[in-house]
């Protein structure tokens, strides 16, 4: 077994996750003795380590398989949520290179921590072992808490971060209080071994436990995707943390918190006899109440922040679509939706920078006019609305359609409606805040200068937009193979 | 021995009492300690597991607990420093000033 460790093969599967800490590490020590003299070097350091980390996932393929006593499964989904996962810890970096060191001075543990924080989530999603799975999701969201409170002189950040740390911590309490009772019900904290160990049943009534302790599980990666009904820290978190820890919040977190859920009801507990029909309606009914307070409550909002923490938790919903079907093609829309998700929450959340930058101000007010002020900033919002509205030709639209095409294979008819109508209902709220962009004329006039960062950040942003709109082969020929791959594999 | 039923009905009384404790008071640091009862009740149920399956891993999984939780309390702390300074109050009803 000692041998099966130090294979080289173990080597290459983690290595990419290695450099991101190894980095992580390295900015932070960088930053503490020489952050005054080069505030550029940890930002640089960080976008280096991402882009290492990435060609390295690229430049071997090949490198898939189980480690470590099954502990960790490097797949295609694996390879899939990564690549998304390192396109937002770029997207954050570059989001966050001049608004961080305006607003907060000292700036470097900024990027050490968004670098820890992708490695934890990239643990995440190939964990298949609960004690593993909850280290990652701890190393993750610890980062996330300093994160939201990264700007501790203002009462805002201040306040989301306290918030997020009580919730996030009694939410993690109660998903290791749901894994300990599943590793009790089985007997294993290995997700392979679990369908035999749950068919073994230990001791009388461990069927019952086991379910509680999926529900447990269920509900704190719940409050992870900020789904109904633990989504009501989300609006708070997101309008106070800092505008780049935001857009991080709602893209990648959540992200992660799909692609764990993916990893464990898509695979290992498929078999496991009533728990899947028990899991469809659930989702189905969350997914649901999701999508309808999501859209609901995002009309009256007057913050923008506020109004895309309510608008991503109706995203989530439209995602949750995707994982009632547990279909190949329900897990393919959700990650095609995700990378779409991505591009285009990121590029709101940059526009939203480049405002606050001028105006210090985050009201939807300060919007009026931008399209005088900078055509291109306009333009960008009204692309990645348009996706995130579900408008073709942009990748939001083929993104729905796979989604909603899942829900009617299985026949959640009444699902897919709510989905659909609720669809227009985001349309609405979408096109009011364009029409202060591009019909309203703004009390202020000057023009908005967008620095390289942001400019390249914007560049990004559309350019996935709308390539995933129109060639989504890219990445659904990908995932379809990740279907059968992960199907095939983990069964 | 004591049967595995009476130590899975204890520690699910003092989650509850944690739970209860998280959503009744209204000082964060007394919520802190009502997470950390939800959480000694989680090791507890590991300890018993480990115990009546016979197997290790649950008792290892306590330290690694442990250490997680104590990361966490850290971060939670200096937040609750951060925000006493800001507003002279660690009462969360008087966290409010995002509403809608």
């Amino acid at each position: 077994m000692s041998n099966e460790l130090i294979s080289s093969l173990h080597h290459i599967v983690v290595t990419p996750e290695f450099i991101l800490l190894l980095a992580g590490i390295i900015v932070l020590i960088v930053d503490a003795f020489d952050g005054d003299r080069r505030p550029w070097l940890a930002p640089c350091l960080s976008l280096i380590a991402f882009l290492l980390a990435a060609l390295l996932m690229i430049g071997f393929p090949e490198s898939h398989g189980r480690i470590f006593f099954q502990a960790y499964t490097h797949d295609t989904l694996a390879d899939i949520m990564n690549v998304l996962f390192l396109a937002s810890g770029v997207m954050t970096v570059l989001s966050g290179w001049n608004y961080i060191s305006r607003w907060a001075g000292e700036s470097g543990t900024f990027y050490g921590l968004v670098v820890l924080a992708v490695m934890g989530m990239m643990l995440m999603v190939s964990a298949s072992e609960l004690l593993t799975l909850f280290v990652a999701v701890e190393t993750t969201t610890i980062a996330l808490y300093i994160l939201s409170g990264y700007f501790k002189r203002e009462k805002w950040s201040a306040e989301a971060g306290i918030k997020f740390v009580i919730l996030g911590t009694v939410f993690s309490v109660i998903l290791l209080f749901g894994m300990v009772l599943v590793y009790g019900a089985t007997g294993t904290t290995v997700f392979t071994e679990m369908v035999s160990g749950a068919a073994k049943s230990p001791f009388p009534g461990s069927q019952i436990v086991f379910f509680g302790g999926m529900i447990l599980i269920l509900a704190g990666l719940i409050f992870k995707i900020t789904a109904v009904p633990f989504h009501f820290w989300a609006p708070d978190a997101y309008t106070g943390a800092p505008t780049p820890v935001t857009a991080f919040l709602s893209v990648a977190s959540k992200a992660s918190g799909f692609g764990v859920l993916i990893r464990l009801f898509y695979g290992s507990f498929n078999e496991v006899p009533g728990l899947q029909s028990f899991l469809i309606v659930l989702l189905v009914a969350l997914a649901g109440a999701t999508m309808i307070v999501g859209n609901l409550m995002a009309i009256p909002q007057k913050n923008i922040k506020r109004l895309l923490a309510y608008s991503s938790i109706a995203q989530a919903g439209y995602m949750m679509i995707g994982l009632s079907a547990f279909s190949e093609i329900g897990m393919s829309s959700i990650l095609f939706y995700l990378a779409q998700y991505v591009f285009a929450t990121f590029g709101i959340f940059v526009v939203c920078i480049i405002v606050y930058n001028h105006d210090q101000s985050d009201d939807l007010t300060a919007y009026e006019g931008l399209s005088k002020r900078s055509p291109f900033v306009a333009l960008v919002l009204l692309v990645c609305l348009l996706s995130l509205a579900g408008i073709p030709p942009l990748a939001g639209f083929i993104g729905k359609v796979y989604l909603f095409t899942a829900g009617l294979d299985k026949g959640h008819y009444l699902l897919v409606t709510i989905g659909i109508l609720t669809s227009v209902v985001s349309v609405y709220y979408y096109l009011l805040i364009l029409k202060r962009a591009y019909i309203e004329k703004g009390h202020r006039q000057d023009v908005l200068t967008v620095p390289h960062a942001e400019r390249l950040a914007l560049w990004i942003a559309m350019a996935g937009v709308i390539l995933l709109g129109l060639l989504p082969g890219l990445v659904v020929d990908r995932v379809q193979m990740t279907g059968e791959f992960i199907l095939g594999l983990i069964k | 021995m004591v049967p595995l039923p009476h130590y899975l009905i204890f520690t699910a009384i003092l989650f509850t009492l944690g739970v209860i404790g998280v959503l009744t008071r209204r000082n964060a640091i007394i919520i802190f300690m009502s997470i950390e009862l939800m959480l000694n009740s989680v090791n507890l149920t590991m300890v018993t597991f480990a115990r009546f399956l016979d197997s290790m891993d649950g008792q290892v999984a306590v330290f690694l607990v442990m250490t997680v939780a104590a990361a966490e309390v850290a971060v939670g702390l200096a937040l609750i420093v951060a925000i006493y300074r800001k507003k002279d109050t660690i009462n969360v009803d008087e966290m409010h000033i995002m509403q809608g």
